[in-house]
């Protein structure tokens, strides 16, 4: 009697165990979810979080909190986030590929793919180099004879994206030129500085000031960093394209802290789809010059990896030469 | 010109609908809520609201914005001049006096003409706004790093000789207020300064905490030490509330010059618009008939610096609006709002949605007479806050303080840094020290510090390059003056 009494508990036990995760997903969200921004408000990622905060919660039933935690490249409020539970309760929303990218270059601990559960992405951003329309170098090959032709004087700024300043520099080593890099705050003092010719060219982000003030033809764009299309810039060539072993990956995307209950990360990840398709969303994301698209918490993870994989390379092949 | 007025009138006609004065009341009330509230600046409540404006009109949402940015900028005065708690940067310099008014029972006095600073400075910048915006845009695209640093030496020099007294506790507070800002993540190049493996640290140590520390609840400890006045509990007379003819007469000028002074710096990014408010107090007291009352409750003090950082806010909106570029956080939120509403700004904007501009500036007109209709008959219910024991009001600004902190980022940390600070800022006030360069060090220190490594990239190293150019020269020259003349002439006076 008593044996068959402790199976059935064992039986009972399993169940539960393994059914409370589905019961879970069922129940969730039943509590207010917190969209944590580990960048400052204002900026591209803080709005474009907040727009989406707005949709999940009419999709799912419950208030979405932004909070911002900013600071370290997005690294504090990362670990912030790591520190809660794994419930689903709390959703990393920025710009992962450049926070996995930001500790290699600031020779820190190196954040753990492990730690995270992907959700999904919804937006790339492409680095252009921008120049002002009065220099006498009007492409990307343009600019680099006369780079090569006065080592030293060329000064090219970034808008606060360590890695994107990082590819320029891999362009000046195997193009053989040396040029002055200044880091700016954020994309909005790069574009002030990039209109004011304080800087002879200047990569920053589409969305940003400098990118509106060059669809209404005040810059010249030269080359995008990244690997796609430049939207509203079609004839824009990229560096993939172009043949360089270096190019940034600017994804904006979603994470769980790693351990959450895979049903809950799924409903996340069916939400995000269904939001990031919303034609009300994408309206808005298209006409600030952004490019919705989703990518699932797989093919998000791939572009992670990459970014792990080639920026610690990168950083090797810009030191050879500076030792060199 | 023509272009003007005929722009205001349809703005006027336009804004004077229900709908958009509904949206121009609410964000003035709300903004001053907030801004009497310390720690909640404007940059939260648009934070919060933002989402919410997604289902309006973009015209409405910017109404309810600037309204919510104006209204801070008054609210922000009254617990600076009440409490001595600075509600942002911008409101640290209206503390030094505007306390001391109120500490000597003309608390009505100092919040009234601080109104009515604001009013006419809001107006006066929104009129510069309006004919700044179409013409001279450009001008804030001049400045760049080299720029910023001039701003930032020569407000650096405004500043340690403000409060006057003596040069070395000036220098000292200072010095520790830039010291402090170097504690963070260098974003130059990524290492970690001060951090001393604390993560948090990371982002610097925060304004908010260390004013909100400094001046706030060190002046709670100082009050539980009993060595403060006890606050008189009688009832205030109406004659104490406003001020009086000649208070009216000493400030007016002040407001004028501030005014002035304050949509300037605004045109320019950074703390700008907090350089400002010192650089006011500076001319203030240099030009005053009674120079020896600053410090101790001069008018002038408060009218000019309060002037100067409500009209710094029509300042900011020129940048936003001719080229698109935000220049402080809360104008990136105002961005933020029109880019999720399909616009962008720029030049374009005002071309092919004049309109809106319009609009917007009636309305700013409008919030801003609101504003001054709403807070002068308030200066009697805020005055009798003070009329509050202290074994109550303390404890609610303890409170408040530590809501306002956490509010901002959700850190432990700032919370700590927030009681570090009140005991620091307590044993300072205790010692007799000025804690207001401290702040303000703090503030601008960094941007001295990134500008001139900025400046030294772009030259290659050049330090000429950096100095010798015209804006920045004139800048220097002009601040070097304003020491040395009133020396040379006090030399001259003495043969």
């Amino acid at each position: 009697m008593k044996k068959i009494l402790c199976v059935l508990l064992a039986v009972l036990f399993v169940t539960a165990f393994w059914g409370c995760p589905l019961w879970a997903a069922e129940k969730y969200p039943d509590k207010p979810i917190t969209f944590v921004v580990p960048l400052g408000t204002g900026g591209m990622t803080d709005i474009t979080a907040r727009l989406l905060a707005e949709k999940f919660k009419a999709e799912l039933g419950q208030p979405v909190l932004v909070v911002n935690k900013p600071g370290a490249n997005g690294l504090i409020g990362i670990k912030y986030a790591l520190g809660q539970a794994a419930d689903g309760y709390t959703v990393i929303v920025s710009i992962l590929t450049d926070n996995f990218a930001a500790p290699y270059f600031q020779e820190v601990e190196p954040l753990n793919i492990k730690d995270l559960a992907f959700i999904g992405s919804y937006m790339p951003q492409e680095r252009v180099l921008f120049t002002p329309p009065d220099k006498p170098y009007k492409t990307f090959q343009e600019f680099i004879d006369f780079a090569r032709k006065n080592p030293g004087k060329i000064s090219v700024g970034s808008g606060a994206v360590q890695w994107a300043l990082e590819v320029v520099k891999s362009i000046a080593v195997k193009e053989s030129l040396k040029m002055k890099y200044v880091m700016f705050k954020s994309g909005g003092e790069a574009s002030t500085a990039i209109l004011g010719s304080h800087v002879d060219a200047c990569e920053t982000g589409t969305g940003t000031p400098a990118y509106q003030a060059a669809r209404e033809g005040k810059l010249n764009l030269l080359v995008n960093l990244g690997k796609e299309t430049v939207p509203f810039f079609p004839q824009t060539k990229n560096l993939k394209q172009l043949g360089y072993p270096f190019y940034t990956i600017v994804e904006y995307g979603m994470a769980v802290r790693a351990g959450t209950p895979e049903p809950i990360v799924k409903k996340l990840t069916e939400t995000l789809k269904k939001v990031s398709q919303d034609p009300e969303v994408k309206e808005k994301m298209i006409q600030m010059g952004l490019t919705p698209r989703f990518l699932d918490g797989k093919a998000f993870e791939v572009l992670i990896q990459d970014t792990v994989k080639s920026v610690p390379e990168l950083i090797k092949y810009n030191k050879a030469v500076q030792e060199g | 010109m023509w272009e003007i007025t005929q722009g205001l009138l349809s703005g006027f006609d336009a804004a004077l609908t229900p709908l958009y004065l509904f949206y121009a009341l609410a964000g003035t009330i709300l903004g001053t809520i907030t801004g009497v509230l310390p720690g909640l600046g404007p940059l939260g409540a648009m934070a919060i609201l933002l989402s919410f404006t997604l289902k309006m009109d973009a015209t409405a949402a910017m109404i309810l914005f600037a309204g919510i940015y104006y209204g801070a900028m008054y609210g922000g005065s009254t617990t600076s001049i009440l409490l001595n708690i600075p509600g942002e940067a911008a409101s640290v310099v209206t503390c030094i006096d505007g306390y001391q008014m109120s500490q000597k029972g003309r608390a009505g006095a100092a919040l009234a003409v601080a109104a009515v600073s604001s009013f006419i400075a809001g107006t006066i910048s929104i009129l510069g706004l309006t004919v700044v915006a179409l013409y001279l845009s450009d001008i804030a695209l001049r400045f760049g790093p080299s720029e910023f640093l001039a701003i930032g030496v020569c407000g650096l020099m405004f500043l340690i000789r403000m409060t006057g007294g003596s040069l070395l506790q000036s220098l000292i507070m200072t010095l520790i207020g830039m010291a402090l800002g170097t504690v963070g993540i260098d974003f130059l190049t990524g290492a970690e300064r001060f951090t001393y493996g604390i993560n948090e640290l990371g982002q610097g140590i925060e304004f908010l905490p260390v004013a909100m520390g400094i001046f706030g609840i060190a002046e709670v400890l100082l009050s539980v030490q009993g060595k403060e006045v006890p606050k008189s509990a009688r009832k205030v007379r109406l004659r104490e509330l406003l001020p009086t003819r000649k208070e009216w007469k000493r400030s007016i000028p002040s407001m004028f010059r501030g005014s002035f002074m304050g949509f300037f710096m605004g045109l320019v990014p950074g703390p700008s618009p907090i350089i400002a408010t010192f650089v006011s107090y500076f001319t203030e007291k240099r030009l005053s008939k009674h120079p020896e009352e600053f410090g101790r409750g001069a008018i002038e003090a408060v009218a000019g610096p309060e002037a100067a950082n409500n009209a710094a806010v029509g300042g900011a909106y020129v940048p936003l609006f001719a080229l698109g570029i935000p220049f402080t956080p809360a104008m990136a939120m105002v961005l933020g709002a029109l880019m999720l509403h399909g616009l962008t700004p720029g030049p374009n904007l005002m071309k092919e949605k004049a309109d809106l501009f319009w609009i917007v500036i009636a309305s700013m007109y409008i919030g801003n007479f609101m504003l001054i209709v709403l807070n002068l008959p308030l200066v009697n219910v805020f005055v009798n806050i003070l009329r509050v024991p202290q074994r109550t009001l303390m404890p609610i600004i303890v409170l408040l303080c530590l809501i306002g902190v956490y509010s901002v980022n959700a850190s432990l940390l700032d919370l700590l840094l927030l009681a570090i600070f009140g005991f620091i800022g307590y044993v300072l006030r205790r010692a007799g020290f000025q804690v207001a360069p401290l702040i303000l060090a703090l503030v601008i220190g960094p941007m001295i510090e990134t500008s001139l490594r900025q400046a030294l990239k772009i030259s290659g190293g050049n330090l000429a390059e950096v100095v010798f150019r015209p804006i920045c020269l004139s800048m220097y020259v002009a601040t070097l003056l304003c020491f040395t003349v009133p020396l040379v002439l006090k030399w001259i006076r003495h043969r």
